[in-house]
């Protein structure tokens, strides 16, 4: 038997060519009981190994190569959970002293303090005993390791991949084990799982050292043989040294540390004395249910009394208390928290504060949350107003928890679609021409040509297959797919575990500076039972942060989110209208397209709202089913009669995870674990294989229970086109709070609504043009950015009785938020009087940003005489800027007046859009109204008007083209003129016959026939064509 | 006055040229498609100014792609005339009302005024003829003037008048073709002797030569040779000329001959008091030929070792030569340890007999032994990106007679000794 204790994996980034997954699989299929991954600093894998050794049967022995600060790696094996705590330290030390991202090297003190329960190897080329004997000190290098670790802990390693001067070294350290006594030990010193994807770590070589094929010479393997090799072949090659197999399975045998064992434990949270953390909790959640439930009912006293008693079963009120503590930190702050996902279904949560959405009224599922039996830990998302005060948050836990306390989880950066192709294509030495084209080959849009292959993309881009490069492209390119290519950070996800975390899993410092973050992704936390808490960062949280101040500051009103009227009618008439531009989750065309004929009438069906157009049911053909049904068009049949319970709520189809998880355990008899399983898979980004292991054990499931045939397979649709995603019940219902609250503020607080989404851009589905000229149809006037009284940001201005908007100066492209305060600093001490006493007294301003403010008309205000226009601006700008000394000074007196023209309307228009993106003026199909009119083209205001077939012409401004995975090959377009936006949908052989104008055109003309089902107007394409307008596009959101 | 000539579409610059050069000695050359000469002159040939224009126009046949001629009383009004009006266009007076209507980006402008002009909606020349001066200059600083003189048509800016470059060449034609090397020297000696005086007169020396041989048989046969160092003596171009056809003589008799020196300027070296002496150029250039011609070109040189596993694979660089003393490349510890190798090139052919996947005897030209000693397989594989990967295995086998030897297995299973170790 052969034992492999030193394979490196794909997550020594850039230096292994095969993942965890690959390594293990390959090791099974070659029969080798046990097998070590040992990345270069890192445990990053060790996770995703353990999971995949678990599955095919083999032992995963966790390690790492420790980068010396002489430049080797020493190989550490973790013998015990000790070694392993002390390996994570290892690693955190060296990581976190560097303070750079990837870098970082160990002393000898170092691993002198971290030694125990580690076993370590003395390396191949790269480790310590070749350089030892490099510099003719191998016995002293042999002395020191084994001082360092002990003599019972150090293998002499020997590899043979045919290599002389490895051979040699060979014979220097068998001679060095005989005069040490120190045991030997074969190993491959692995790279790859199999021979072939040597080619893929000689191209990752290349990329690591950013060169191409051609040139790295030596850099590039000498040969094939670094990938795992059977027992029976390693014997071969150690024929003369027979113990040197034998010692790898004593070595294994010794190896009792395996992530079953882990040893991490959920975070405490400090609690004053004489108090415990369930005591703590019990108080803390009393106090908030009797805020959150008046009065309180015996039903919701009970669920808390359940939910408290399983938590403290759990020993999780620590995890409660952390995040209870985040929550209470932003109140005093003044930063909106609410929490999402399955914390809605919790009563301690929403009693805590922590969600806003109330469990028991909702009659959500507690066990979806926190289950015992399924043995799931809660996993707590709080969404934060995007921007400086989450990072606020962030840090307050950094701060609370201490540095080796809490770390954001990681992010693995793998290689997908464009950034394999642009390395591969740089490591093959293609030219920037041919990297560019390279990279357009991969599909960036959602839907993809099922006749669009490979050899058919390469040969219409101008490459032959024929040439041998760009044969290996192909074959690099499918097989790199997937490989890590570095750690990156994940967006919110946090873990705690006062003070050691560095035992659990190594930390080190992310790019962004003040950011500490774990080796190991959400799933992998996940996977190991580690509690996080999501910290995300929420554009509409800020939104609605902005909105409840301005309406403090300016109608003196205290807006409570948690508190609104809960069935205002102004809001749902607009939501049955489809009037949602701006609101949260119901504002795309898609959402805007089923407003009208699912027809909102209380918060459960803005829940459902929000959860049904999600690729999960769009593709599980939930969505049209539910809608007919909510509309009285079709009988509501249940699926099957066993799940009547489960799918009552929404009409018999099934469209929230929940359901499809209580559809499983049902109809198939999967076990709590089982379901859990199924969640999991919904979860991952690596879901595919997953799903379809799923898939067979439910249709087993089902045979049993004699469900069979076309049900069977409706039920299987709906539960695996959730591997697409679809949304949690309780997460739905906080995301529809939010969409309620935006909907109100914008409904009753429309200056106010509006100025905050102007300030927190880019956000959301439209562009602020979109927004504001949306805004002006429901009746809001804005005022354009002026140098005498516009603020930084958007602000509410009273205009003869009425709010009307003022943009801010951070709508001036090009002004840099500096010389934007250095104005308003200056303006506060007094008015500026001339354009010229404005560059004097403002130096920051640079010439770009002069014109800038000139040619959207922000410095007219500061006219010295009557008419002052733009170009005046202009004229008297340029002067300001240079320094004309005395001789010009005179000429000017001279020169009177400046002798330029007004801006046109047109040209006005194009300033505006130019400089701020944004036009506060007429929209620019309103001055092509006349002409339109003369063609017959109806304004998309009056398409409602029109019945189903009626052939119509509609033009106006793109504002978006979208050609969603979902919608097979469909092409939608928005199309926005003064007095709306029309719709219009483009079958797969009229894009390509019209693709360049569609794609290159910013206004169009569309000629079709009118779709109009329940008030949903589209306009299903017949001829498109580019519409010549002098004006600049508005901003288009494409192709997402 | 002044003419400009502009060709719509692209056309050989020489016909502009030739053009221009036949009404005006000094003529400039604004671009691929533009000439603009002074006409003043010519008024004694014609008295009428539009008689000038219709000469010119002359000068194209049908069949030339279509030309603009104006004429104007400045250089840059005139070429701004041709280029944006059809045909034939005299500006008799002041230029500025015939342009008032041209766009602005007819200037060749910097992109700060040209967006400075699109801001204040500046488009045409007239918009810039009418802005006031003082103004202009005070924002865009001095060249505001010259735009504004050209947009008025009052640019007076003289032309800019090329020289002609000179050329190095010669060609002889023979009243009866010739068969041998040696009267064809003779001729090329001549010719050397005169493009070589002509080269030192212009202060230039030759970078290589250009021979270009019209045979009798139709055919054409052409040489270019290229010198590392910038020769001007005639005799060694001869001679270098001389070897490089002994070593590829031309397949039939010769019936002209063209020659072409490309110029360059000659080589300046100060040779310092202490650094020894190298060979002269010139002679080491002709000892190198000599050489090639009898190793064949491509097999000499200075060889480069490459970047890769592959074993002996090495580039011949040309030969340069290296003024001072070059510090010996040291050797490091390891290195001083080793045997020294010996590359047989070509390497031996060998049959090798095989036990246990070890070689146990080999024969090849001169060698039949047993193999006592054998270590290996040594294995190196590589270029799996290109049209010829490469694989092989080599063994370091110790012969009875104590010899060591190295052995390479091809992919194809054939087997080589590839050199000796001393």
């Amino acid at each position: 038997m052969y034992a492999e204790l030193h394979a490196r994996s794909a997550f020594s980034f850039l230096e292994g060519a095969s993942l965890p997954e690959g390594l293990a699989w390959r090791a099974a299929k070659l029969g080798i009981p046990a097998l070590a991954i040992l990345d270069r600093d890192s445990v990053s894998g060790a996770v995703r190994f353990h999971l995949a050794a678990k599955k095919v049967g083999i032992r995963a022995h966790i390690g790492a190569e420790i980068s010396a600060s002489e430049g080797y790696r020493i190989p550490l094996l973790a013998e015990t959970r000790l070694g392993y705590q002390n390996l994570c330290r290892l690693i955190t030390k060296i990581k976190l002293r560097s303070g750079k991202k990837g870098e970082g090297s160990a002393t000898w003190e170092d691993l002198a303090e971290h030694a125990k329960g580690l076993i370590c190897l003395t390396g191949g080329e790269e480790g310590p005993l070749a350089y030892g004997l490099r510099r003719r000190e191998g016995p002293e290098f042999i002395e020191k390791l084994t001082e360092t670790f002990g003599e019972r802990n150090v293998y002499i390693e020997i590899c043979r991949h045919f290599d002389r001067e490895e051979e040699a070294r060979n014979q220097a350290a068998l001679e060095l084990a005989k005069r040490f006594e120190l045991p030997l030990i074969a190993s491959n010193g692995v790279r790859q799982a199999t021979k072939d994807e040597r080619e893929i770590m000689d191209a990752l070589t290349c990329v690591r050292h950013k060169t191409k094929i051609s040139q790295a010479g030596k850099l590039l393997s000498t040969n094939s043989e670094r990938h795992l090799k059977s027992a029976d072949e390693m014997k071969r090659l150690f024929a003369d040294i027979p113990q040197a197999i034998e010692a790898t399975m004593e070595l294994g045998s010794r190896l009792e540390f395996t992530f079953n064992d882990l040893g991490y434990e959920f975070p405490r949270y400090p609690v004053p004395q004489g108090e415990t953390m369930d005591s703590f909790l019990r108080k803390r959640v009393d106090e908030g249910a009797r805020s959150r439930y008046r009065p309180m009912s015996p039903r919701a006293q009970a669920q808390i009394e359940h939910e408290l008693a399983m938590i403290e079963k759990l020993k999780l009120a620590g995890y409660f208390l952390i995040v209870w503590d985040v929550v209470e930190f932003c109140r005093h702050q003044d930063i909106l928290v609410q929490g999402r996902g399955s914390a809605a279904n919790s009563a301690v949560c929403y009693s805590l504060g922590i969600t806003a959405v109330d469990p028991v009224g909702m009659d959500l599922l507690f066990e979806r949350f926190l289950s015992e039996e399924r043995g799931e830990w809660p996993d707590i998302d709080l969404d934060l107003p995007s921007g400086d005060k989450r990072e606020r948050a962030i840090q307050y836990v950094y701060e609370r928890y201490g540095k080796l306390g809490a770390a954001m989880t990681a992010n693995v950066i793998t290689y997908r679609g464009r950034s394999a192709a642009r390395d591969l294509g740089k490591v093959l030495g293609f030219d920037e021409d041919e990297l560019a084209r390279l990279a357009k080959l991969v599909p960036q849009w959602g839907w993809k040509d099922p006749k669009e292959t490979a050899p058919r993309q390469f040969e219409e881009a101008g490459f032959s297959l024929d040439n041998p490069l760009v044969k290996k492209f192909l074959e690099l390119y499918v097989g790199i797919q997937d490989l890590p290519r570095h750690l990156g950070q994940h967006s919110g996800g946090m873990i705690v575990c006062q003070g050691q975390l560095d035992s659990v899993v190594p930390l080190e410092p992310a790019t962004m500076p003040g950011r500490i973050v774990v080796q190991w992704d959400k799933d992998d936390c996940a996977s190991m039972g580690i509690v996080k808490v999501d910290l995300l960062g929420l554009g509409m949280m800020a939104v609605l942060e902005d909105s409840i101040e301005l309406i403090r500051t300016h109608y003196d009103e205290e807006v409570d989110l948690a508190h609104l009227p809960p069935d205002d009618p102004t809001v749902y008439e607009a939501l049955q209208r489809a009037d949602t531009i701006g609101l949260f989750q119901i504002e795309s065309r898609a959402q805007m397209s089923s407003l009208p004929r699912l027809r909102p009438e209380k918060f459960y069906d803005l829940v459902v709202q929000v959860a049904i157009i999600r690729p999960g049911p769009i593709v599980g053909q939930m969505m049209h089913p539910y809608l007919r049904r909510r509309q009285g068009r079709e009988p509501v049949v249940c699926l099957h009669p066993s799940l009547e319970s489960v799918l009552e709520r929404t009409l018999g189809v099934p469209l929230f995870q929940e359901q499809l998880l209580r559809m499983a355990m049902i109809a198939a008899d999967f076990t709590a674990g089982e379901a859990e399983e199924l969640r999991r898979a919904f979860g991952f980004k690596r879901a595919e294989a997953r799903m379809s292991d799923v898939e067979e054990k439910l249709r087993r499931g089902m045979n049993k229970k004699g469900i069979v045939g076309d049900v069977q397979d409706l039920i299987i649709q709906s539960i695996t086109s959730f591997a697409l995603y679809g949304f949690p019940e309780s997460h739905a219902a906080s995301f529809a709070l939010l969409a309620y609250a935006s909907a109100y503020l914008k409904c009753h607080y429309l200056p106010a609504f509006m100025a905050a989404m102007l300030n927190n851009q880019p956000m959301g589905f439209y562009s602020p043009m979109t927004l504001i000229k949306d805004a002006q149809r429901h009746g809001l006037h804005f005022k354009p950015v002026d140098i005498t009284c516009s603020d930084l940001l958007a602000t509410i201005e009273m205009h003869e009785g009425e709010k009307w908007v003022r943009l801010g100066l951070n709508y001036v492209r090009g002004l840099r938020e500096q010389t934007a305060r250095a104005i308003l600093d200056q303006r506060v001490r007094a008015p500026f009087k001339s354009i010229d006493d404005l560059k004097r007294r403002v130096p920051l301003l640079q010439k770009n940003e002069i014109r800038q403010l000139s040619q959207v008309g922000a410095l007219n205000p500061l006219k010295q005489r009557r008419g002052f226009h733009r170009r005046d601006a202009l004229w008297e700008s340029e002067l300001a800027l240079r320094s004309a000394g005395p001789l010009f000074n005179k000429l000017e007196e001279a020169d009177q007046g400046s002798p330029l023209k007004p801006m046109t309307d047109t040209e006005r228009l194009n300033a505006d859009l130019k400089g701020t993106g944004v036009t506060i003026g007429k929209h620019p199909m309103a001055y092509h109204r006349k002409r339109m009119n003369s063609i017959g083209v109806v304004p998309a205001r009056d398409l409602k008007y029109l019945s189903t077939d009626a052939p119509v012409k509609i033009a106006g401004a793109v504002i978006c083209r979208q050609r969603p995975g979902t919608a097979r090959g469909l092409l939608f377009l928005s199309l926005e003129d003064e007095t709306g936006i029309s719709n219009a949908v483009v079958m797969p052989d009229l894009f390509e016959r019209f693709r360049f104008v569609i794609v290159g055109s910013e206004y169009l003309l569309i000629k079709g026939l009118v779709q109009n089902i329940d008030d949903v107007v589209t306009v299903k394409a017949l001829f498109v064509e580019s519409l010549e307008a002098e004006e600049r596009g508005v901003p288009s959101h494409d192709f997402h | 006055m002044y003419a400009c000539i502009y060709a719509r579409q692209l056309v050989d610059l020489n016909t502009l040229e030739e053009c221009a050069l036949s009404f005006s000695p000094s003529y400039e050359k604004r671009d691929a498609n533009t000439v603009v000469f002074g006409i003043s002159g010519l008024r004694l040939l014609y008295p009428q100014l539009e008689e000038i224009p219709r000469a010119i126009r002359k000068h194209f046949t049908a069949s030339t792609p279509s030309v603009n001629i104006a004429i104007a009383h400045s250089p840059e009004a005139a070429v701004l005339v041709a280029r944006h009006f059809n045909g034939i266009t005299i500006i008799s007076e002041g230029s500025a009302k015939a342009l008032e209507n041209l766009s602005v980006k007819a200037l060749t402008l910097s992109p700060e005024i040209a967006e400075a002009f699109d801001l204040w909606g500046i488009h045409t020349f007239r918009d810039i003829a009418e802005l006031p001066e003082g103004g202009m200059v005070a924002r865009l600083g001095p060249q505001a003037v010259e735009l504004q003189q050209m947009a008025s048509g009052l640019s007076r800016r003289p032309l800019l008048i090329e020289k002609a470059k000179e050329v190095f060449e010669d060609r002889v034609e023979f009243d009866e073709a010739i068969e041998l090397l040696e009267p064809l020297l003779f001729v090329l000696g001549r010719s050397l002797g005169d493009l070589c005086q002509k080269l030192r007169t212009g202060g230039m020396a030759a970078a290589g030569i250009d021979l270009k041989l019209d045979l009798e048989d139709g055919s054409d046969f052409e040489r270019r040779i290229r010198f590392p160092f910038p020769f001007e003596r005639s005799r060694t171009l001869l001679k270098l000329i001389n070897l490089d056809l002994t070593a590829h003589p031309p397949p039939a008799p010769i019936k002209a001959l063209a020659l072409r020196l490309v110029p360059t300027l000659p080589r300046v070296v100060q040779e310092g008091l202490l650094t020894p002496l190298s060979p002269e150029p010139d002679k080491l250039e002709v000892t190198l030929a000599r050489i090639r011609a009898l190793v064949g070109e491509g097999n000499l040189g200075v060889p480069l070792l490459l970047n890769t596993h592959r074993p002996d694979a090495f580039l011949l660089q040309p030969l340069e030569v290296v003024r001072g003393l070059r510090a010996p490349t040291s050797i490091s510890s390891d290195e001083r340890q080793k045997l020294a190798f010996r590359f047989f090139r070509p390497a031996l052919p060998a049959d090798v007999s095989i036990w246990l996947d070890r070689p146990q005897r080999v024969s090849a030209h001169g060698i039949r032994s047993k193999v006592v000693t054998a270590s290996g397989p040594w294995r190196a594989s590589g270029g799996w990106w290109t049209n010829v990967p490469w694989d092989r295995d080599e063994w370091d086998i110790e012969l009875a007679n104590g010899n060591l030897y190295r052995l390479c297995r091809e992919p194809d299973g054939s087997w080589k000794i590839e050199g000796a170790y001393d």
